[in-house]
């Protein structure tokens, strides 16, 4: 074999890689495969037929690059959309509950104008707790029943005016 | 766009057509904008849904010459908005000129970053990125049909450098897409011979778009 006949064939077998390359390339885009193409041949063609007739994106293709770029993008409408119904429901709610104690009924047989005022513990002298006169060392034992009956009156005059807070308004 | 379209009077010129559609895209770019910088995410995907087809058809496909990169540069395009969108200041040309540039610049490190055979190389992008900042409002209005024109362009100024006949071997084969025994039996050779003819075209080809000037076949 002469080296133009080995030359020719060489160039037959090349040509007939680029062939194979070129008809390969559509399908590649949709396999995603690569494609022989040694030489780069195939490749030039194809930008070549890029720049000159270049394809339009599909709108499958350009949701998922936008999908992917911008992850925020449909997830951020939905987030906004759901803090936005949360938000209106809470507030109703509070409107409602307000409502709701502003115009609170009162129960069966309770008048509010009727009722008896609260009795107040008055501020008084420690005198009548102690009947017989105090001996020599009980000053502790003294001490200890003025603070028990001073507490006493500080939870019966707590318990008042959380039973009744509308009626022990300036009343203190 | 649409709405535009719908109230525009009879006896307007194309120009002044053309002015008004701009206009009122410009416009509601321009609130899409303001929402997107402020933090919209809606927003700003609606800006990309607007102007994204449009900048992977005429910039991106055509430079760097395969749908797969074109796709991921799209992609890289989109994130780096995201980031910059802060930082775009509005001026009276609208968001196209801006995102364009970012798609230039992408454009730019894709071709640097991967040695592939393509048509563009990044200087030739650099040379349009410095394009840019002198031209004039009505060509950035413009800047999507000079992006497409000057893409066939290169083409054309390729296939010059190159032998009258593998040029015609390669605008049938290749541009038109017409099959291989069509453009065979067209070019007055057999299937087998065309296609060491188009073998050589493209070798030829490749050798001119790398030297930058014509090719020796």
């Amino acid at each position: 074999m002469s080296d133009q006949e080995e030359n020719d064939r060489d160039e037959m077998a090349k040509a007939e890689a680029l062939r194979r390359a070129l008809a390969n390339i559509r399908e590649s885009h949709e396999s995603h495969e690569p494609h022989a193409d040694p030489d780069g041949l195939a490749e030039l063609a194809e930008s070549l037929r890029a720049a000159h007739t270049p394809s339009d994106l599909s709108s499958k293709d350009h949701e998922e690059i936008l999908s992917r770029a911008l992850p925020a993008a449909k997830s951020g409408a939905k987030g906004g959309r759901v803090i936005r119904v949360t938000f209106g429901v809470v507030s109703a709610m509070a409107i409602a509950a307000g409502l709701l104690l502003y115009l609170r009924p009162t129960p069966p047989g309770r008048d509010p104008g009727s009722e008896a005022p609260v009795a107040w513990a008055r501020s008084r002298s420690t005198t009548p707790l102690f009947s017989e006169p105090w001996k020599r060392g009980e000053s502790t034992a003294r001490i200890d029943r003025i603070a028990l009956a001073r507490e006493h009156d500080f939870r019966e005059n707590r318990f008042n005016s959380r039973l009744a807070p509308d009626r022990t308004r300036g009343r203190r | 766009m649409n709405a535009a379209i719908a109230i525009l009077p009879f006896g307007v010129s194309a120009g002044k057509n053309l002015e008004i559609l701009t206009d009122a895209a410009s416009a509601q770019d321009r609130e899409l904008v303001a929402r997107a910088q402020a933090g919209d995410r809606q927003a700003l995907g609606e800006l990309l849904r607007t102007h994204g087809p449009a900048l992977y058809r005429n910039v991106l496909l055509p430079r760097l010459g395969s749908e797969a990169a074109a796709k991921d540069a799209l992609a890289e395009v989109y994130e780096k908005v995201l980031g910059n969108i802060g930082k775009f200041v509005w001026q009276n040309v609208g968001f196209y000129p801006w995102i364009r540039t970012v798609a230039l610049r992408t454009a730019i490190d894709h071709l640097r970053r991967k040695k592939r055979t393509v048509l563009f190389d990044a200087d030739d992008l650099e040379r349009e990125v410095d394009a840019q900042n002198t031209q004039t409002p009505v060509d950035d209005k413009l800047s999507q049909l000079r992006d497409a024109r000057a893409a066939q362009a290169k083409v054309e100024e390729a296939l010059s450098r190159i032998n009258p006949r593998y040029a015609m071997a390669i605008r049938l084969r290749v541009l038109e897409d017409k099959p291989r025994d069509e453009v065979a039996k067209t070019m007055d050779v057999t299937p087998a011979t065309f296609d060491v003819l188009l073998h050589r075209a493209l070798a030829a080809l490749k050798k001119a778009v790398k030297s930058g000037g014509e090719s020796d076949e």
